[in-house]
């Protein structure tokens, strides 16, 4: 296979976003189109061949004498993992959506394909330009999912998210404006070697504005402290199958937007230290607001963004180990909060409701379903042998190691307060009796797509939690690049 | 001078768009000050391309190949700028969208009133 397919993994899911747009309201050829679309997505990154795809650009070797005008996907180790995983998920969510409603709508399929073509963008991106154009278009799409469910909830948390979109989208085009007038360039491998040949100083004032800037992109759109309310609310407005796709598009835009500053900021003292303290911020206050919820789906919301902080942390710490574990962190979150927000909403459809007060007794009616979800709690908390467990336990070691044991504590802590929120919930969902016991909505025949989604997502869960090595061959290479030691 | 006024500009344009996203009450008015704070950074872009008694970054026929690299203006913030607007556009009209449909349902467009009262 060559090279070639590695922008089709960005242009197939745009190309299947308009054709799901023209196709509403013929319901035949939509599904007809999406079996096949789905497939494609899960082929194409797997089929593509590593190494730079030049479209239209130039090779980063010749900055000294050019300037990069051009658009260039990297597909190495790490975005070969992340794009996987995001397809993984992103097929998952679509084929339950497929398989559970009965009528579909051509515009929602559209932008949850445009959210995985955009996000593949902002992962494989290595120019500010196509890396602003597609986190913007990531951003809308992960509105245009919320506002789908036509409630006014969903209306006034867009509201709020787009205003504050807009201002972190302007605020990075300006961050890479005062990049562009120092390194006259808007490739990010181009500038990193100009900073790291000394053409830019680190002490320059333009350099650290830009830095300021940039991070305040990032702390927005990863959904750190102090924006973590922002983004919480968004997932909790959404149907909880978009939340799956939505967090995930969210981790994989802080890991992309964090590494881009790890290589261009990290030597400027105060960036991992903001970094460090807006992820601290997410993990406390995304736990804490995630045991007051008396919902279910808003409750997984903010562990959402909890352990994104967990996620940003390990880029904070910016050491080698640190990005190692922060991104195997990312992988394995992804993986179980999908597995999360998917039970949720099998639990929804069966039950009618994902409030706490009117939820019960589930174990006796969807008992699989039910063993499931108690395996992806189980891995968030990081319990052993899954997933969670091996990551958060690199996260610690990495934040002792780099000299931090108040934020091994920290970790430590609110893993513990996941733990109890995730037993708390399956509790008053699964295990509690009710009298009069909770009617049952959707016959447990009718939950197949999701139980087979589980199936698959608390698979690799229990894979990665044994067999770790699989994932951190794929992470090693970025991490040993990025890293540098806590200063 | 004229760049220098320029910056100036963008500068004031992006604090009077920050204090209107940040401190009005009206949601109309929020959107007027993120059209502020997205013309302040165009303006800043512009500002950073422009060439003093440069020409257009097109080189037509007969212009010499030194003269046209060294007189025409940078066109890649042009880029940026023209991608902007459009993003820009987009964003806002769906912010304006979703404020008629808050309207409908809850006939006010205080912001305090809509992400405060709980329906």
């Amino acid at each position: 296979m060559s090279g070639e397919l590695i922008p089709i993994m960005v242009v197939a899911p745009l190309m299947a976003a308009v054709i799901a747009n023209l196709l509403h309201g013929k319901e035949r050829q939509l599904r007809l189109a999406f079996v096949g679309f789905v497939f494609l997505l899960l082929f194409l990154p797997l089929a593509s061949q590593y190494g730079i795809h030049i479209f239209g650009g130039h090779e980063r070797s010749q900055y000294q004498s050019s300037n990069a005008t051009g658009i260039i996907y990297l597909f190495g180790q790490h975005q070969k993992l992340l794009i996987f995983i995001l397809v993984l998920i992103g097929y998952l969510v679509i084929s339950s959506y497929m398989g559970v409603y009965k009528k579909l709508s051509g515009p929602y399929l559209g932008f949850l394909m445009l959210g995985i073509g955009a996000t593949s963008a902002v992962v494989m991106a290595d120019d500010f330009f196509n890396f602003y154009v597609f986190m913007e278009i990531a951003l809308i799409s992960q509105t245009a999912l919320a506002i789908a469910t036509g409630t006014f909830q969903a209306y006034k948390s867009a509201v709020k998210y787009l205003i504050i979109a807009n201002v972190c989208g302007n605020f990075l085009l300006l961050g890479v404006a005062m990049l562009l007038s120092l390194s006259g360039s808007v490739n990010i491998s181009d500038i990193a070697a100009q900073i790291s040949d000394g053409q830019i100083l680190m002490s320059d004032p333009l350099l650290i504005t830009a830095a300021c800037f940039i991070l305040f992109a990032w702390l927005y759109a990863g959904g750190v402290f102090p924006f973590h309310n922002i983004k919480s609310e968004l997932y909790a407005a959404a149907r909880p199958h978009s939340s799956a796709i939505m967090q995930t598009q969210t981790k994989f835009i802080l890991v992309a937007l964090g590494l881009i500053i790890l290589r261009l900021f990290s030597g400027i003292w105060g960036v991992r230290q903001v970094m460090m303290a807006g992820s601290a911020g997410a993990m406390i206050f995304g736990v804490i607001m995630a045991l007051k919820q008396d919902d279910y789906h808003k409750m997984l919301s903010y562990h959402a963004i909890s352990q994104g902080g967990y996620v940003a942390c390990g880029l904070a710490i910016g050491t080698p180990y640190g990005i190692l574990a922060g991104i195997f962190h990312a992988v394995n979150h992804v993986l179980y909060k999908s597995a999360l927000f998917l039970g949720c909403e099998a639990l929804e459809r069966h039950k009618g409701t994902t409030s706490f007060s009117k939820l019960g007794g589930a174990i006796h009616s969807i008992p699989f379903i039910g063993f499931l979800v108690l395996c992806a709690k189980l891995a968030i908390s990081g319990v052993p042998p899954f997933n969670g467990f091996q990551s958060k336990l690199m996260l610690m070691v990495a934040a002792f190691d780099a000299g931090m044991p108040e934020i091994t504590m920290v970790m430590m802590l609110v893993s513990v307060l996941t733990f109890i929120s995730m037993m708390k919930a399956f509790h008053f969902a699964y295990l509690r009796s009710l009298e009069p016991a909770p009617r049952n909505k959707a016959d447990p025949a009718e939950l197949t797509h999701y139980t087979m989604a589980l199936v698959i997502l608390v698979g690799l869960c229990v894979l990665l939690g044994l067999f770790p090595d699989i994932a951190l061959g794929y992470l090693e290479h970025v991490s040993l690049t990025a890293g540098a030691p806590w200063r | 001078m004229m760049q220098v006024m320029s910056f100036l500009t963008a500068a004031a344009l992006l604090i009077i768009g920050l204090w209107a996203v940040v401190y009005k009450d009206n949601l109309i008015k929020k959107v007027m000050g993120l059209t502020f704070i997205t013309d302040a950074v165009n303006l800043t872009l512009i500002t950073m391309g422009y060439n003093e008694g440069g020409i257009v970054p097109i080189r037509l026929p007969g212009t010499e190949l030194v003269v046209f690299s060294e007189k025409a203006a940078f066109a890649l913030p042009q880029a940026l700028v023209l991608t902007n607007i459009v993003i820009g556009v987009a964003t806002i009209s769906l912010i304006l969208g979703l404020c008629i449909k808050i309207h409908n349902e809850k006939k006010t467009l205080s912001s305090r009133r809509i992400w405060t009262d709980e329906r």
